[in-house]
């Protein structure tokens, strides 16, 4: 592949697309619908997959068998493992020592089963949250330091007789973006942290944690969901602050959970996340992560009945499903991206276009409000007049993309996301994305 | 063609107006700044730092109430008078124990604010008193400050207050819109932009002239809840965070869109904790008079209409840019600099080497008459030595060096520039092809 020129205007679209693997792991590895899954998977483009070594999940060191699944789970969607070695025993620093001889055992294990050819390529990622009280129990960064540094180096000991001058993707902090200094945590990260030693820093972000009317939300429903899609900006300035701390670097920018919200139960988060809103506030945070810089993102999401799902055990998908499949089809690593000027003061719409190659063209529009709304392309965009598919879906089109030809307008019935484009996209049975020119097919 | 319409002829395309109006908050040493002996001192140095707005309390912070003492009131807003400056008066908050949710009481409050504002329109004229700025209530999102108060509660505060204010000064605005904003909302609450987006998505626009925001970036000491134990590395992590201002007032205004409501920082320094010989080592030294350049840079950047540092004037309070006797802190003469070289309608430009280097941010002003400056902020608290043509083009006749830095002694040093520009620790410094001199009554002139 030639790179791609790029126009002033333009910049390279350096994100990979990402999925959770947090709760749902047995209906993933072992599940009766693993294939499919895997399938749905590939669908979105899922470059890595995250993924806890965690005893509440899987013990890799007791039961080697089991997280051999998962893994291989992973690598059969085509995707890379993160693997999270979240939870420190405690006394924190006093084991330090213990616990990074457990997570050596895994990457030693993983380097036997699968080469260090392969493993070398994988993300390993040093706690989860560890800013976060409820999550970790009131840790110090300095104690967390300490933590890294073991296990970081513990690690090396195994992969770099592998890594032939590649950098280790071993990464942290995992920062809970709720918490009032979490950029405390990603800049002493950076700042006091060997950099040979990182690979990536990863930070969290969802829209909300709180239950209508519960410390100090809206109690208005329509007003939260408003409230909460006004708040994707917040990726894209993260993105650009963690950016400023990581310039010059060589260390890989992470979103590493995102969804509108993190309720745990499903009866406070399940409307937020897994409607077409939760389709829509996927979509503009994506946009918002593209034009922050961001290199990787990785939804929190389940395959089971958790309130994060992107589709149910039995493979049902919800609407962020298809927006996620949507932009993964059309937004593609290495495509030439711009974010057209026009929609800078306009709230009521994201839009990014992407340029790739054989003349793949494609505009995002992503509509951020629950009222009826038609824009003309060509207001939105310019250079786009043939894109003569419109893809889309939104409260009118029942949990699913619909496709047709674009006559030149969008019409939303309600927040949406929609993609015009002059190439459209057709999956395979083992679900690969090929594209297809849909103007030249229909002459 | 005037020379501010030849100076927007020439701007190119990178460069943005200047359009961010100073100010400072004078509330906990009102006294010393309306009344003390040092007090004409004071007007003037805050002259010299072209303060447009002087943020002032009323029912809070102790004082003087304008119902019961007006007099000492008057001469509490005659000081920002004399200073030049237009008062943004804050009324601040019910006087305990009124119950927020007693619609009895919201129009009580709201009937003791308007009876200010017609106070005022007796004393000053309603020409006069229109143009003033009217806030309502401190920090409401902050339950150590307001007790806890919901939105839906400040909401109704709001309204009331601005109907009652309305009564009077309506017939004075002439099509003017009403200068009353909030809602002054504290910036470490991680859900501070819910009260920004719903005050303006919830309130009619006819009642809102401006959006107020703080922003503090620290308030815990070294190594306390967190914080950083090692006090070079917390004052590098604080330095780090000055671009927040701009992408907060860039928040600001794509939640404001079009309406013509002001992006206004209304509150802002490095540290707030909560003992005062704590944060004057963070907001009153060297490394506070950098921090505040950088913020003021960032705030222009990020296109706010005004800032209002806290504060002006402080008796032992720990944030002041003077004390009670008028002695400057380093960030006064930031400020002042700020002030001179980077002027209301100037044309700016921010060198992409301010982003690209973190240890120094830099802008470019193009004034009346030919008047072009640099302001550069220095980060870090080491030596460096910067070369002029590498941190941004076409100063080349700018030959005026003024500085400060922790080489210079609390003072301003000017001298001529040979190209190069070091700093002796964290430092603000300025090179110039025009001068500018204060009177001593804190007006500036040019050489």
């Amino acid at each position: 592949m030639t790179k791609l020129e790029l126009a002033t205007s333009e910049m390279s679209m350096q994100l990979r697309y990402g999925f959770n693997g947090r709760e749902n792991w047995r209906h993933f590895a072992l599940g009766p619908h693993r294939e499919f899954i895997c399938a749905r998977l590939r669908e979105m483009g899922t470059g890595i997959i995250r993924i806890f070594f965690d005893e509440r999940f899987t013990n890799p060191v007791s039961d080697w068998h089991r997280f051999a699944a998962y893994i291989q789970a992973i690598l059969n969607v085509g995707a890379v493992p993160m693997v999270t070695f979240a939870k420190f025993p405690p006394p924190c620093t006093s084991g330090a020592r213990s616990f990074a001889d457990r997570c050596a055992e895994v990457v030693k294990h993983c380097i036997e089963e699968w080469g260090g050819g392969t493993v070398r390529d994988w993300y390993w990622c040093v706690g989860h949250e560890p800013n976060s009280e409820w999550v970790s129990g009131g840790l110090t960064f300095e104690q967390y330091r300490r933590i890294y540094e073991e296990v970081a180096q513990e690690l090396l000991r195994w992969l770099s007789p592998y890594l032939g001058g590649r950098k280790p993707r071993i990464g942290g902090p995992a920062a809970d973006g709720f918490q009032p200094f979490w950029m405390d945590w990603v800049w002493r990260f950076v700042n006091e942290i060997d950099n040979s030693l990182i690979g990536f820093v990863s930070w969290h972000r969802y829209g909300d944690w709180r239950e209508l009317g519960q410390w100090g939300a809206p109690h208005d429903e329509t007003v939260f969901r408003r409230l909460l899609m006004a708040r994707t900006t917040e990726y894209e300035t993260r993105a650009k602050a963690v950016g400023r701390i990581l310039r010059g670097r060589n260390i890989l920018n992470v979103c590493g959970e995102l969804n509108a919200h993190s309720h745990h139960e499903a009866r406070v988060s399940q409307q937020f996340n897994e409607t077409i809103f939760g389709a829509t506030y996927y979509a503009s945070a994506l946009v918002h992560l593209l034009r922050g810089g961001a290199d990787a993102e990785i939804f929190r999401t389940g395959t089971d009945n958790s309130p994060y799902g992107i589709m149910d055990e039995a493979t049902i998908a919800t609407p962020v499903f298809h927006a996620k499949k949507l932009c993964a089809q059309h937004l593609r690593y290495g495509d030439r991206i711009s974010f057209p000027s026009c929609t800078k003061l306009n709230s009521g719409v994201n839009v990014v276009v992407a340029r790739g190659e054989d003349a793949r063209q494609s505009a995002l529009l992503v509509h951020l409000k629950d009222q009826a709304a038609t824009y003309a392309v060509s207001d939105l965009a310019g250079g786009l007049a043939d894109c003569g598919m419109l893809l889309k879906i939104d409260g009118g089109t029942g949990n699913r993309v619909i496709e047709m030809s674009c006559d030149g307008t969008v019409r939303f019935d309600g927040y949406g996301v929609a993609m015009v484009t002059n190439a459209v996209p057709h999956t395979d049975e083992a679900s690969h994305v090929g594209l297809h020119d849909a103007c030249r097919g229909e002459q | 063609m005037t020379p501010v319409d030849m100076a927007a002829s020439l701007h190119r395309s990178n460069e943005t107006r200047m359009r961010l109006r100073y100010g400072v908050n004078e509330t906990d040493s009102w006294w010393h700044f309306a009344l003390g002996p040092q007090r004409e001192t004071i007007w003037g140095r805050l002259r010299e730092m072209d303060t447009r707005i002087i943020r002032i309390f009323v029912f809070d912070k102790k004082t003087p109430d304008p119902v019961t003492d007006w007099h000492l009131f008057a001469t509490y807003v005659q000081a920002v008078l004399n200073v030049g400056a237009i008062p943004m008066i804050t009324f601040a908050k019910f006087p305990l124990p009124r119950p927020v949710d007693d619609p009895r009481a919201v129009r009580w409050f709201a009937n003791q604010c308007a009876d200010v504002v017609w106070s005022c329109i007796e004393q000053w004229g309603g020409e006069t008193v229109r143009d003033w700025y009217w806030c309502v209530w401190n920090e409401p999102n902050n339950t150590w400050i307001s007790g806890g108060l919901g939105f839906e509660q400040y909401r109704r505060i709001y309204e009331e207050v601005a109907q009652g204010i309305l009564r009077w000064l309506s017939p004075f605005l002439g099509g003017c819109k009403l200068q009353l904003g909030g809602p002054s909302v504290e910036g470490f609450d991680p859900f501070w932009m819910d009260w920004v987006w719903r005050f303006v998505n919830e309130i009619d626009h006819s009642l809102i002239g401006f959006v107020n925001w703080h922003l503090y970036v620290d308030w815990r000491d070294h190594g306390e809840k967190g914080a950083p134990e090692d006090g070079a590395i917390h004052r590098d992590l604080i330095l780090f965070q000055t671009p927040e201002y701009e992408s907060r007032a860039r928040a600001v205004a794509q939640v404001v869109g079009e309406a013509k409501i002001l992006n206004v920082c209304g509150e802002w320094n490095a540290h707030s904790h909560y003992l005062p010989y704590v944060r004057a080592r963070f907001n009153q030294s060297m490394f506070g008079a950098a921090y505040g350049a950088s913020a003021l840079l960032h705030l222009m950047r990020g296109g706010a209409d005004a800032e209002m540092l806290w504060t002006g004037t402080d008796d032992a309070c720990g944030y002041g840019v003077m004390d009670k006797d008028a002695s400057p802190t380093p960030l006064f003469h930031t400020r002042k600099l700020c002030a001179q070289y980077l002027r209301y309608g100037d044309w700016l430009s921010f060198a992409t080497y301010d982003h690209g280097d973190p240890d120094v941010d830099v802008v470019v002003s193009h004034g009346q008459e030919g008047r072009k400056s640099a302001l550069l902020v220095h980060l870090k608290d080491n030596a460096a030595t910067y070369a002029l043509s590498e941190l941004a083009s076409g100063l080349a006749e700018c030959r005026t060096l003024l500085k400060i830095d922790g080489g210079t002694g609390n003072q301003v040093l000017e001298t001529s520039c040979d190209g190069t520009i070091r700093f002796d620790g964290y430092g603000v410094a300025v090179v110039t092809n025009a001068a500018a001199h204060t009177d001593d009554r804190g007006h500036v002139t040019w050489s």
